[in-house]
């Protein structure tokens, strides 16, 4: 997945020009960004209220605003995204782990650290040959895609890495044995350490990550106002609260604070967090959890399926213009819909939907994430619900279009009354199957901050590490949503069935010679 | 020969440098039935769908009643647009007084049977619908099928499809009707009720061409035949000619297939 934010960083360099003027100015309201699937503790659903957003950098935020005296207003969107996402001008700043690097400060300003922690080693518990990095030297190690951990591993060398895009993948590999350690921040550790008791840390800290929040290039007063306000609550002792009621408090950030006193209270939310997700292990529990998330997950739900369905109205109807053009277009109109099928159909949805959400701004059209993600998968659809229709329409007998022009109608009227109405009982069946491919392509869109039914499937199990029950979950709901328009399509697949029963038409026409 | 419903003068098509019709010439008067025979690819059905304007031709002239298209080597209608327009305005006009039917069974699958019939008059005249379907109703007794109004195509036999074709087209009141193989399709024992209705019709002073190989339809009911052979006119003459003195040997080879 951060391989994709390579490929999104490119789009916005070509495509955005450098003519957005600064939003910041005076601001009442400070609008952040983040992927509230970043797991704990970093932003992520409040375990007891699914609806909730909670997390240390959610803490932070407020503190900030409470500094700065203005509101906050939370914007969700891919962590890949969260980048390009600042130039589209949703939202004015990024916070979300984000690492300061010298790539980054390429394109975006870094406030300075308001949280610094290191790399840290977990292996399954019992495990006792692996202390450090040199043990490492000829096992397999698991680290997340394109991090610090990553790089320190390769740079080690003799390891043998494995890249994951969830930090949960990894540690799931490790217990069924395919890895021997996983090396990811230390926050990431702490917290799947404490809900895991099969895991635990071990060896020393290695390396240093400093969490930076991204800004603009041109927002110079936001990026001052934030590091006055960083620079606040590190006076004020309100960061260090902050961390030690996540239990984040660590030797790196004593030195950066120069605060080298004791902690003195518990760590109220790592252990509201800990309470509250480990304890599920019996059936009922498990069951009363479910049941908690089912409004968020319904709301979900319904989102995908407004979303899927105002799309695939639009493909039905945009897909129609482009058949007729194809067929009866003539030579310049037909090529250009064959180049628009081919162009479409070529090329991936994905790519698409970030050339929409983040290359359009810059020529003037900025579309709602809604807009964007209809529009998108509409226009993605639209070049195979053409390709359904051309069959559809060359699965009609010649003579249909040609009994009906020597009745004196026009090509339009033949097309009109005869041709069109049997190409939609022809096309019925696979453009609702296309509608069920719609349904479940629409999780795609979550890459441009739509958040629908598979995005709150990831956000929920990274909350809870619980991928089994609540995939399930999410499965049975994309089959219930796609459910009644598989039926549709049975009935209309077995009136077509009889309605296209073969004329009795003879094999041998010479039969019917005599003289 | 001059004069008539319909006139064909010196009609040229070719495919592909192959010439399938060649310098094609007759004419039909009013009320007459014409069998044009002949193999299979001589050129008949192409010559059939040229009346019709279902096909362009390159070279000749054609007038059916009062409306004329006459076109100079090589003009393909496509080559200028104005050009086409005006073919297809003429088209239509012709299309519209003169019914085809074809070899294949092209009722309309998603109509019922009353739908095929007043769907042309009600789209293309703006007849009234209640005009429409009586008028439908007649025609449907006149073909032998009064009781079938609320049948689907796949209800209905080779034959009873053929003769709702017929009276589909004869809602467009043509002048002229034009038939492709219309038996070819059917079993034989089906063959002899669209066959009857194309007498009827003939009786009642339509004016009908037919591409067939039913030969003792054509030698029985023709006013005269025409046989072609390689995209030319052969022989044109009364059956008892064409069939029993054929003055060239090759509509003689021909027709002496079917003698017993």
């Amino acid at each position: 997945m951060r391989k994709l934010l390579k490929v999104s960083l490119c789009f916005w360099l070509i495509f955005l020009a450098p003519a957005f003027s600064s939003l910041a100015k005076e601001f009442k309201v400070l609008r952040w960004a983040a992927d509230a699937e970043s797991n704990a503790p970093y932003i992520f659903q409040d375990p007891k209220i699914p609806s909730n957003i909670i997390g240390f950098e959610v803490d932070i935020v407020n503190a900030i605003a409470d500094v700065l005296g203005v509101q906050t207003h939370f914007v969700q969107n891919q962590w890949d995204g969260l980048i390009p996402g600042l130039y589209r001008g949703d939202y004015d700043i990024a916070i979300n782990g984000l690492e300061i690097t010298e790539d980054r400060k390429k394109e975006v300003n870094f406030s300075k650290p308001y949280y610094i922690t290191h790399e840290q080693l977990v292996v399954l518990k019992g495990v006792n040959y692996i202390y450090s990095l040199s043990d490492l030297v000829g096992r397999k190690v698991g680290a997340l895609k394109n991090s610090l951990a990553e790089r320190i591993l390769r740079a080690k060398g003799g390891i043998n890495v494995l890249t994951y895009e969830g930090e949960v993948n990894a540690f799931v590999d490790m217990k069924n044995g395919r890895i021997d350690a996983v090396l990811v921040d230390a926050p990431i550790a702490i917290y799947y350490t404490a809900v895991n008791p099969e895991f635990e840390m071990v060896g020393q800290p290695i390396g240093e990550i400093s969490y930076g929040i991204a800004v603009r290039k041109e927002d110079t007063l936001l990026l001052q106002e934030l590091n006055y306000a960083i620079d606040v609550i590190q006076r004020n002792g309100k960061l260090r609260e902050i961390l030690d009621s996540w239990n984040l408090w660590n030797f790196m950030m004593e030195t950066y604070l120069n605060d080298f006193a004791p902690t003195n209270v518990p760590p109220k939310k790592y252990q509201y967090f800990v309470e509250s997700v480990s304890q599920k292990s019996r059936f009922t529990e498990r069951i009363e959890l479910y049941l908690k998330f089912m409004p968020v997950f319904f709301e979900a739900a319904l989102i995908t399926l407004g979303l899927s369905f105002v799309a695939m109205l639009f493909a039905i109807f945009a897909g129609l213009i482009i058949a007729l053009l194809r067929i009866y277009g003539g030579k310049i109109l037909s090529w250009f819909a064959v180049a628009y099928i081919e162009i479409i159909r070529g090329t991936p949805l994905l790519i698409q939907l970030y050339l929409i959400f983040y290359a359009l701004p810059s020529i003037g059209i900025k579309l709602s994430p809604f807009l964007a993600a209809v529009l998108g998968l509409g226009l993605n659809y639209a070049a195979y619900e053409a390709e359904v229709y051309r069959s559809g329409f060359f699965a009609i007998p010649k003579g249909q279009m040609e009994a009906a022009i020597s009745l004196g109608m026009s090509k339009f009227q033949a097309i009109r009354y005869v041709i069109f109405p049997q190409t939609i009982r022809i096309v019925i069946p696979p453009v609702t199957n296309d509608f069920i491919s719609l349904l479940k392509d629409s999780s795609l869109v979550s890459v441009i901050t739509m958040v629908e039914l598979t995005k709150v499937y990831n956000q929920i199990a990274s909350t809870y590490y619980d991928y089994l029950g609540t995939g399930i979950i999410t499965a049975v709901l994309y089959l219930l949503l796609g459910l009644p328009f598989i039926r549709i399509a049975r009935y209309f697949e077995r009136r077509l069935a009889v309605e296209r029963k073969p004329p009795k038409i003879k094999n041998n026409i010479y039969n019917s010679l005599s003289f | 020969m001059i004069g008539g419903i319909l006139e064909v003068r010196n009609l040229t098509k070719k495919k592909d440098q192959t010439a399938i019709l060649k310098d094609i010439s007759f004419s039909v008067q009013k009320g007459e039935l014409v069998s044009i025979i002949g193999r299979s690819g001589c050129g008949k059905t192409t010559l059939l769908r040229c009346i019709n304007c279902l096909e362009v031709f390159d070279k000749g002239y054609l007038r059916v009643d009062d409306i004329e298209v006459s076109r100079v080597n090589g003009e393909k209608p496509q080559s200028n647009a104005k050009e086409e327009n005006d073919f297809q305005t003429k088209a239509r006009k012709i299309r519209q007084k003169v019914g085809m039917l074809f070899q294949t069974l092209d009722l309309f699958s998603h109509l019922t049977v009353l739908e095929n019939i007043i769907l042309a008059p009600v789209v293309v005249k703006k007849e009234p619908k209640e005009k429409a379907i009586e008028r439908a109703r007649e025609l449907l007794e006149k073909v032998g099928l009064k009781g079938y109004e609320n049948r689907y195509p796949y209800q209905l036999s080779g034959g009873q499809s053929q003769r709702v074709a017929i009276a589909r087209s004869l809602a467009m009141n043509p002048e002229i009707m034009l038939y492709d193989e219309p038996t070819s399709a059917l079993d034989p024992e089906l063959v002899g009720e669209v066959l009857n209705v194309m007498r009827d019709l003939d009786r009642e002073g339509m004016t009908q061409i037919i591409v067939t190989h039913a030969m003792s339809f054509a030698r029985s009911a023709s006013d005269f035949v025409i046989y072609m052979e390689n995209g030319e006119i052969i022989e044109i003459g009364s059956p008892d000619k064409i069939f029993d003195h054929p003055s060239d040997p090759r509509t003689e080879a021909y027709v002496r297939l079917f003698r017993e």
